[in-house]
């Protein structure tokens, strides 16, 4: 049926309505010769018979080849509201087109399509804003590292004048145990280096490395030195300090500047949220291990809080004095690291109980005492301070000792007179411990060898020659961890 | 008069249909109306040697698929037949579009050999908005011409039709 036909015709023309297709005949030259179907509603304006083909479907039938079978374009927007797949069969002479209708379909798909892309846009808006979070996070990190690293080599660097000013303080109480000023300047020393130790700690928890100097700690001169410590400071406000080890626990397995540190992070604590009542530091035998509470009769935590105060730079009080907030942090991860676990047990109003258990060391921890009478020892450190007092503490111990600032001095000394130990600083003028004890190793292989240094990440400058070195102590060292290492490092000497 | 066929292929929602919308009728339409099929548009150009006729249709989004079907469907295959010159179009703010693009261009030096391509970095009102470094990366391929344009504000549109427009022409 022809368009004339059909739309002279009431049947035809109801019949056109709902046909979804028509088909054009075109020239050569685009010229519409035939149309059937016509006069639906989502026919092309302009396509008639006897005028030109619209623009686009010329394009179309411009690019087809000569052919026996159709050539498909599939959901070609014809106008703002009419979409067709096109198919096209051309002789060369003249083209036929079937145009047929795929609005529905279209519109169907289009919805989806739309739906889809904006949920994409939507997905890809969130990965970039992922991707500037993550961003900024690893320069937040990278800001973070550099800070810890900071605080870190600050801290490092106090090391050395602190260890030379709590020699120096232990020299002189030893000589004048009834002074009041040497004890003064040791507590002062001990509580500046556990503030300096909890800066240390958080830049190491930030690092992500923690190094233990794991040793036989003795109980009661610690319990003692916190006695002197705090004892003072709790008179001063009207408290009583009890320090009680009802079982004569002696020794414990730990770390033992770490102990310290957690010991006076807790009383600190204790005493400044104390305002009358007792503080106490109990230590008692649990089985294989040996328990240490802190109690206090201050005001207590909220139940809501007790978790909360272990985070840094957390001060559950704003107006407590002299707290950075980072004490209980610091302590729970060294007890953590010691294989302990510190709780907190409080009720607001009642006092708090702060607890944790570390092990009795086992019996093949307990180490043989070696005689450092008649040891010889080649002293290498540049600080002449601290070189003193490792002299006269060895000397105390009828050790024979020779000492030299530098590494030059030392392998010459060391060739003119052989000795049974080497002691030095890793850090030296003209060189490094590992080094000069690498060297020295090489000469006498049966040489007792401690490296000493203020920081305690010495692997980097270990490296392969880790070997070399018996026994490693970091600053600041305290005659009892001095003799500790001279004692591991001879008895693995004999051992080889 | 001579007609060249140049098909507008990317990502979707990278300008594409607005920069056709620019150039042939000087219009652009902030919102976003995602097209699927093809739209064919015409406009002459007045050159030097004269008036051409570009007739350029207007593609479907590429999605950014591992698989070449995804990355161009049955349907684009069919449109680009006889297609004298491509425009890739990329959102300078999305990298993955600049990716697509790239893809694309791979695809096409791969099964349309010979064919010139441009690449028009859309969306340069944004340009605080773009990756760092991505204009001066892209202009720095030597295997492909790029523009920086503007759907938005015209910016570059005209005269990287018409660039193409004088290659084309002078080609034939």
């Amino acid at each position: 049926m022809s368009y004339a036909d059909a739309s002279t015709n009431k049947l035809g023309l109801a019949v056109l309505k709902n046909a979804r297709y028509l088909v054009a005949v075109v020239d050569k030259h685009g010229l519409v010769k035939m149309l059937e179907c016509p006069g639906l509603p989502w026919c092309i304006n302009g396509l008639r018979v006897g005028r030109q083909l619209p623009e686009s479907l010329q394009a179309i039938v411009d690019i087809c080849d000569e052919s026996t079978s159709t050539q498909l374009f599939p959901y070609v927007q014809i106008s703002d509201d009419v979409h067709t797949d096109v198919h096209v069969l051309s002789n060369g002479s003249e083209a036929q087109l079937i145009l047929h209708d795929v609005n529905v379909a279209y519109e169907g798909a289009h919805e989806f399509q739309q739906k889809a892309h904006d949920v994409s846009l939507l997905l890809e808006q969130q990965a970039e804003l992922n991707r500037l979070l993550e961003e900024k996070r690893a320069e937040a990190d990278a800001a973070n590292r550099a800070k810890s690293r900071f605080i870190a080599t600050m801290s490092n660097e106090f090391r050395s004048p602190i260890s030379s000013i709590m020699a120096h303080a232990d020299a002189l109480h030893a000589e004048r145990r009834d002074a009041r000023e040497p004890a003064a300047i040791q507590r002062a020393s001990w509580y500046l280096l556990t503030l300096l130790e909890n800066l240390l700690e958080q830049a190491r928890m930030e690092e992500d490395e923690r190094k233990l100097d794991l040793s036989n700690v003795e109980i009661p001169p610690m319990l003692s030195d916190m006695r002197q410590l705090f004892g003072n400071q709790a008179r001063s406000r009207g408290l009583m300090l009890k320090v009680d080890n009802p079982d004569q626990a002696s020794l414990v397995r730990a770390d033992e500047i770490r102990l310290h540190q957690v010991l006076v992070n807790l009383l600190s604590n204790a005493m400044r949220y104390t305002h009358e009542g007792e503080i106490s530091l109990l230590c008692r035998r649990q089985g294989d291990a040996i328990e240490f509470c802190v109690a206090d009769t201050g005001k207590g935590i909220d139940e809501g809080d007790l978790e909360r105060i272990f985070e840094p730079f957390t001060r559950i009080n704003p107006t407590g004095e002299g707290s950075a907030g980072l004490g209980l942090t610091v302590s729970r991860k060294l007890v953590e690291a010691m294989q302990g676990e510190l709780t907190v047990q409080s009720k607001t109003g009642d006092g708090s109980t702060f607890s944790f258990s570390l092990p009795i060391p086992a019996k093949d921890q307990l180490k043989t005492i070696e005689n450092l009478e008649g040891l010889s020892v080649l002293l290498v450190e540049d600080d002449v301070d601290v070189r003193e007092m490792y002299r006269i503490w060895m000397e105390d111990w009828g050790a024979h000792v020779r000492t030299v600032p530098s590494c030059d001095l030392a392998v010459a000394e060391f060739e003119n007179d052989p000795v049974d130990l080497i002691l030095t600083d890793l850090f030296l003028a003209d060189g490094n411990g590992v080094e000069l004890l690498t060297l020295l190793r090489k000469t006498r292989p049966g040489l007792a060898t401690v490296l000493c240094s203020s920081s305690d990440s010495i692997e980097t400058y270990l490296g392969r020659d880790g070997a070399v070195v018996d026994a490693f102590i970091c600053k600041p060292v305290s005659a009892k961890r001095l003799e500790s290492a001279l004692q591991t490092a001879i008895r693995l000497a004999k051992s080889v | 008069m001579n007609s060249f066929k140049i098909c507008l292929m990317g990502a979707f929602s990278v300008g594409k249909t607005s920069l056709v919308r620019r150039f042939v009728h000087e219009v652009f339409d902030q919102r976003y109306t995602t097209t699927l099929g093809v739209k064919i548009e015409t406009r002459e150009v007045e050159l030097d040697s004269g008036p051409v006729k570009l007739v350029i249709w207007d593609m479907e989004g590429a999605d950014n698929g591992d698989r070449e079907a995804e990355l161009v469907s049955s349907r684009m295959k069919a449109y680009l037949k006889g297609v004298n010159s491509v425009m890739l179009v990329a959102d300078g703010t999305r990298a993955v579009t600049v990716r697509t693009a790239w893809r694309l261009q791979e695809w096409l030096h791969r099964e349309w050999p010979g064919i010139p391509v441009v690449m028009l970095l859309n969306k340069s009102d944004l340009q605080d908005k773009w990756q760092p470094g991505l204009q001066q990366k892209e202009e720095s391929s030597k295997s492909l011409l790029c523009f920086t344009t503007s759907a938005l504000s015209g910016e570059n549109v005209e005269d990287t039709f018409r660039h193409l427009a004088r290659q084309l022409s002078e080609k034939q």
